[in-house]
């Protein structure tokens, strides 16, 4: 830290007074891991060269795959019923948080959430879209955080911290240099320990310019990548967002600002590790260009 | 001062697309006259009437208008990026065409034509399209709307435009040239801030400009969007502020290519140019007694840093490579900082 300031400079990031992951994403350098380390952590990714067509819609068959892969990927169960009963109970009220706004979640991921939680025997009466209101929140037992990946211009990424940033009921105090402190939601008491999936919507995701779209910087990545480590998921998803834009320009492209809240969301609110060398990432299907 | 040579070059690359414009302009149904202009304090139209039908597409409603306290409403998380220029307002209107995406027009009004400029130079990414209607206007070498995959943004006068396609055909294409040229026909095309123009296109004879990376913003939380300071306002900047962040590459000698940043920012007074100085010094100088006065330059961890006060003006220089090159840099913000001085006194 700058002295008699509690403000992170640049100089702060060259020093290595952050951790790595948010220094690495300022200075445009590779994010790496270090081998040997024992993961602390799991993300799952699984890709489908079918999830999109050229025209960017969505096969629902490929894309019902696909969430089952993720679901015995991360709970280690043979099917995808046993898995959800493993995240969730049968008696939960469960919240699905989607992004509804601006690059949203594919509705067709949604839908087969909703249609997989089902099946696996809860009730469509106990599964309710919860984004935006702490007070739905409150009630629900269990959630399952379906985000859209993209980067922020304000945050860096806007993915998983960003997308409960209404459940305090003022998301208007995150603005500015407080978008760093997003990871207290996840702490606050309606909302601690009630997330059982974080699931990423990696269809198309964004890497610069957010959350306006911009289509120059939506590709296919095809993919859905998930976890119940919060602050891993999203390390993950840096790392894909970064390699992105390097490979866009084909020179190190630093995302500016750094996102400063997967940093605090490790090391302040104690919420998963931000470091990609104690995060394993299992890996299913179409591995081109995976980018992590 | 002239603009660089790359954006004259695009430019001229650029004649065959403009006669494209013409014609596909011609081909557009009459645009509706300007509405009721509303005039801003700088003469300004701050309103105007898009194409009923054009190309196919067919406007869904009457605009929307979203006022500055409820931006947030229309797209929470990217409001804040218009709020840190001097923005009045934005139309949102949208046209539909059966069997196609539909496309989504944006009109941000601005008060005055540097906020728009602003708006656009947050990414010159895209290929440079010339939307004037006459061969006047097309003689201007400035770049004035960019467009890439779909989405066409333009800076026109006080107006900013974002039009946008969901889906890339060569239909929705021209429709979506065809609104931009309608957005921009008979509107004002002022010349790029003073702050800019005044920035030298080269230092010394191994640094040029990337006008491609040069930004004119108001806010730090824009600053740090293109070049992240800190997490604080160490350069108290405010909407009475303007900044240019710019970058310069070192040209073909072999070292390796890393650029040299400059702020040159431009405060109300020489009291407010004064206090940031300072502001900046004691927090990302400390540790540093050399830091001190109202020029220097010193060493720190990516490389030397400078700083010069001129008047209402502060220069600013990052990771240049030696001791040398960072006095190079603050004789040249120097020079640009008494330029735009005698610009505004035009």
């Amino acid at each position: 830290m700058s002295d008699d300031s509690s403000s992170l400079t640049r100089r702060d990031f060259v020093r290595g007074t952050v951790g790595a992951a948010v220094a690495a994403s300022l200075l445009g350098n590779p994010l790496e891991s270090s081998a040997g380390a024992a993961p602390k952590s799991y993300v799952t990714l699984v890709r489908n060269q079918g999830a999109l067509n050229s025209g960017n819609d969505v096969n629902e068959l490929v894309l019902g795959e696909m969430l089952t892969q993720v679901l015995r990927s991360v709970t280690g169960k043979a099917d995808e019923v046993s898995a959800w009963r493993s995240l969730v109970k049968s008696d939960d009220i469960v919240g699905l948080v989607h992004t509804d706004h601006l690059n949203k979640t594919h509705p067709e991921l949604i839908e087969a959430v909703k249609r997989s939680l089902k099946l696996a025997g809860i009730p469509e009466k106990n599964i309710w879209m919860v984004q935006g209101s702490p007070e739905k929140v409150k009630q629900c037992t269990a959630l399952i955080s379906l985000p859209a990946l993209k980067a922020h211009w304000l945050t860096g990424i806007g993915t998983v911290f960003k997308n409960y940033i209404c459940f305090n009921g003022s998301p208007s105090s995150y603005h500015d240099a407080n978008n760093a402190k997003l990871g207290e939601i996840w702490n606050m008491p309606h909302v601690k320990g009630k997330t059982r999936l974080i699931l990423v919507d990696a269809l198309r995701p964004l890497c610069e310019k957010g959350p306006q779209p911009d289509p120059r910087y939506m590709w296919q990545y095809k993919g859905l990548i998930a976890g119940t480590d919060p602050v891993a998921v999203e390390t993950v998803c840096l790392k894909i967002i970064m390699e992105k834009r390097q490979a866009l320009r084909g020179e190190p492209w630093p995302l500016s600002p750094p996102p400063m809240v997967v940093e605090m969301a490790d090391k302040q609110y104690g919420l998963g590790t931000s470091k990609l060398e104690e995060i394993r990432i299992v890996r299913t299907g179409w591995m081109e260009d995976a980018l992590v | 001062m002239k603009r660089c040579d790359l954006n004259a070059r695009i430019h001229q690359g650029l004649r065959f697309a403009a006669c494209c414009c013409f014609l596909l302009l011609a081909a557009a149904t009459p645009i509706v006259p300007l509405a009721a202009q509303p005039q801003s304090p700088r003469n300004y139209p701050t309103n105007m009437s898009l194409p009923q039908t054009i190309r196919g597409w067919t406007l869904s409603g009457p605009a929307k208008r979203v006022e500055p306290k409820a931006i947030f409403d229309y797209m929470d998380g990217a409001g804040e990026f218009y709020l840190a220029y001097r923005f009045e307002y934005l139309d949102v209107s949208e046209y539909k065409n059966p069997g196609q995406s539909d496309i989504l027009v944006e009109l941000y009004w601005m008060d005055s034509a540097d906020d728009a400029y602003g708006l656009l130079s947050g990414d010159w990414g895209g290929d440079s399209v010339d939307l004037a209607s006459t061969p006047t206007q097309a003689s201007s070498a400035t770049v004035r709307a960019l467009y890439g995959a779909g989405l066409l943004r333009i800076w026109s006068g006080n107006l900013y435009a974002r039009v946008l396609t969901y889906e890339e055909t060569d239909a929705a294409k021209q429709a979506v040239m065809a609104i931009g040229r309608a957005i921009a026909a008979g509107r004002p095309e002022p010349e790029p801030p003073h702050l800019i123009q005044a920035l030298p296109q080269a230092v010394g004879s191994s640094f040029s400009l990337r006008t491609d990376r040069t930004v004119y913003l108001r806010s730090h939380l824009v600053l740090n969007s293109a070049y992240f300071l800190s997490s604080e306002n160490l350069l108290d900047l405010g909407l009475d502020c303007e900044l240019a962040a710019a970058v310069y590459r070192r040209n073909g000698d072999g070292k390796p290519p890393k650029p040299v940043h400059v702020l040159v920012v431009r405060y109300p007074g020489e009291a407010e140019a004064r206090r940031a100085l300072a502001h900046f010094q004691r927090i990302y100088l400390s540790g540093k007694p050399a830091a001190a006065g109202d020029r220097g330059v010193v060493s720190i961890e990516d490389g030397w840093t400078g700083f010069i006060l001129s008047g209402k003006g502060l220069g600013l220089v990052f990771e240049a490579p030696d001791e040398a090159t960072a006095r190079l840099f603050l004789d040249s913000s120097k020079q640009a900082l008494d330029g735009v001085e005698r610009l505004h006194e035009r």
